[in-house]
């Protein structure tokens, strides 16, 4: 089954700059879709269309509902986000804060608010760090909090904005395993084609705002030529 | 990067510290309310509130000289507030010299408050007054993205001192660096806004 189909994306910023132009797919659940382009390709304009939070032209459906800016909140409770740099997405003082924040906004229970947060920061293996402050923590405790903080909510889509820029080599792979672990509908905007090789069940090439390929990895992943020539080895 | 200079001793573990937070806020509102109401009160008590201040800040550990650097950064404020009162109300220098005083005693119990309380404690405090929920998240914006700021700020200077033959730039150059924060918060601020519709904020419900 389709549980994401976008048909006709396109976008277009106040300033004039088409970023995202006429492009359609589908993911089935719990695959891996990889969204590989090279810097300015148009990437995270199509992630923050997906979750509804720009005005797109074109047709967004999830779970077979259509998705535009007024339901887009109850359709998000199933999806969760983890931005590129997680400073825009850390706003609260406490790591527990920010875990909380989404099982908050969606009137959970306080004990469920609880237990949501205590299991996510489990997932992403930082138990102990509930209390500490987020302006404290390194880049990659920070890029696990909010990914747990994408997670508190059990989504059933995950979207991933380049997960593993600004790693060191083993915190890029624990991290790697770690959304690998994960069981659920991804999506993964990213310039690392080795995260695509290990991780992906499909590909889609964009470039300009346009989709130019969709294939399985290993097909994209041999073709040096278009590769090179989008700027990605 | 180093975070602490702004609540770097409400970490510590004191009886003052271990007092618990609503207490001290009440403390500190019923302190403040009177100070503000009866104006001009006998030098005793103000004999008497200082000498309380200096005991909390031993107690404490707060140091008193870190205190003393604080509240002259804001004495400037503290002064020009006198000032205006003199010069519209009662030209009267006993009168300044009292909004003189009372200024600073409430300036120095709030440093006080602020690094005994943790701050996520101190909004968890609000939260109980039932202060609204849009106020309580922009304060809790405001810390958590003063050190990212000042992080900004600071690779920025760094940057212009690995540039530049001087220590400081020039007025031209310091207006588009203010300009291009400027921006750079602005784009932050709209990337923040989608990170929390996208986690189900509203900002029409009042409490949670
Ligand atoms: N807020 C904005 N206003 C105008 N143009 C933008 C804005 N954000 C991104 N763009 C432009 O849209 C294009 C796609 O950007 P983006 O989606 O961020 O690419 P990617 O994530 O693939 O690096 C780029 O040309 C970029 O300059
Ligand atoms: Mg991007």
């Amino acid at each position: 089954m389709n549980i994401i189909e976008v048909k006709n994306l396109t976008y277009t910023y106040p300033d004039g700059t088409l970023a995202v132009d006429n492009i359609s797919f589908s993911v089935r659940e719990n695959q891996t879709l990889c969204i590989i382009g090279p810097n300015g390709a148009g990437k995270t304009t199509l992630l923050l269309c997906l979750v509804g939070v720009l005005r797109y032209r074109g047709e967004i459906k999830i779970f077979g509902e259509t998705l535009n800016y007024k339901n887009g909140g109850d359709i998000r409770k199933n999806i969760g986000f983890l931005f590129q740099n997680p400073d825009d997405q850390l706003f609260m003082p406490t790591v527990f804060e920010d875990v909380a924040f989404a099982a908050k906004e969606f009137k959970y229970k306080e004990e469920d608010v609880e237990k949501l947060t205590n299991e996510a920061l489990k997932k992403v293996g930082l138990e102990g760090y509930k209390n500490r402050l987020s302006h404290h923590l390194s880049y990659g405790e920070k890029k696990k909090v909010a990914l747990a903080s994408s997670l508190v909510l059990n989504p059933k889509i995950l979207i991933l904005d380049e997960p593993t820029s600004n790693f060191d080599p083993a915190t890029r792979r624990e991290f790697i395993e770690l959304i690998k672990s994960l069981i659920c509908t991804k999506i993964i905007a990213t310039h690392d084609l080795d995260m695509v090789e290990k991780i992906a069940d499909s590909v889609i090439l964009i470039n300009n705002g346009k989709k130019l390929k969709e294939a399985k990895p290993s097909e994209i992943l041999d073709d040096k030529e278009l590769l090179t020539q989008n700027r990605l080895i | 990067m180093k975070h602490s200079f702004f609540d770097k001793y409400s970490y510590l573990d004191t009886p003052i510290h271990r007092i618990r937070p609503e207490i001290k806020m009440i403390f500190f509102l019923i302190f403040t309310s009177f100070v503000i109401i009866f104006e001009k009160k006998h030098f005793i008590f103000y004999i008497l509130s200082f000498v309380g201040v200096f005991l909390i800040s031993l107690i404490s550990k707060v140091p008193f000289n870190f205190l003393i650097k604080k509240i002259i950064t804001i004495l400037p404020f503290v002064f020009l507030v006198a000032i205006c009162n003199f010069f519209s109300k009662s030209k009267n220098i006993s009168t300044a010299l009292y909004t003189f005083l009372n200024s600073s005693l409430v300036v120095f119990l709030l440093i006080l408050l602020v690094e005994t309380t943790k701050f996520y404690e101190l909004l968890s405090v609000l939260k109980k007054f039932r202060v609204p929920k849009i106020l309580i998240i922009l304060l809790s914006f405001i810390y958590r993205y003063f050190f990212v700021l000042i992080d900004e700020i600071e690779k920025t200077l760094y940057s212009i001192k690995l540039r530049s033959p001087k220590k400081y730039p020039n007025k031209k150059s310091l207006a588009n660096i203010v300009g291009m924060l400027f921006i750079k918060s602005f784009e932050r601020a709209e990337r923040i806004y989608y990170a929390m519709i996208i986690r189900g904020f509203s900002a029409r419900d009042e409490h949670n």
